[in-house]
């Protein structure tokens, strides 16, 4: 048996003591099955990024922020060279909606922008484009309090 | 925002008829609904997803879990 694991690196950059309660849980999921590497500054993300990493998880809303426009940069290299990056935990506790709207407009290039903040059912999209979600067995609906 | 790209959405089911009709009605201006809790698209060669829940609720653990690549087989 391989005792591989894919890394998992978790960008923390503006972590406070308190954060860990609302992660904790889900940092032990990942930890189940991947080698968790937690990064609470830029060289730090770098350092992780140019070792190689399987996917990245922005637990923060730094990245939304001007003065960290050159990480964002860096994660949209790393994203187009093949990798995963997935915005969350914190993020959307921690980000103002005109930085995070500009960031996906000028540095992501998405038509993505900060939603209704509420608390809604929502049914698993069966059509979406990747089989990592319509080949696992996730619940068909949630209701949860989100910014869509 | 695309609606292939929408992993949970609110209030409506997706299914690949309804991506159909979306085409067919390309002259269509996008709609309010289209809003999604969950989302994950292709960027080049690799991808960006989002997480909009504010809770840490537990049931979208296996939704992160999927999204990073940790439940392929």
């Amino acid at each position: 048996m391989s005792s591989y694991l894919p890394i998992i690196l978790v960008l923390s950059i503006e972590k406070e003591t308190w954060h860990s309660e609302m992660t904790g849980r889900l940092h032990a999921l990942i930890r189940s099955k991947a080698r968790l590497v937690e990064a609470e500054t830029k060289q730090a993300t770098y350092d992780a990024l140019a070792t190689g990493v399987a996917a990245v998880l922005v637990g923060d809303g730094a990245i939304t922020k001007r003065k960290h426009r050159e990480l964002a940069h860096a994660l949209v290299a790393y994203t187009k060279d093949g990798g995963t990056v997935l915005l969350g935990c914190l993020m959307s506790c921690f980000s103002a909606p005109p930085d995070f709207n500009r960031m996906m407009q000028t540095v992501w290039s998405l038509p993505w922008r900060y939603g209704n903040y509420s608390r809604e059912g929502s049914s698993l999209n069966e059509a979406a484009s990747t089989d990592r979600t319509t080949r696992a067995p996730l619940r068909k609906m949630i209701n949860v309090k989100a910014v869509i | 925002m695309a609606s292939e790209d929408k992993i949970y959405a609110r209030g409506e089911r997706i299914t690949p008829r309804t991506i159909t009709q979306q085409l067919l009605e390309q002259y269509e201006e996008e709609d309010e609904t289209g809003q999604a809790a969950v989302a994950f698209g292709r960027v080049g060669g690799g991808f960006l997803g989002r997480i909009g829940d504010v809770n840490s609720e537990e049931q979208l653990d296996l939704v992160y879990l999927a999204l990073l690549g940790l439940l392929v087989s």
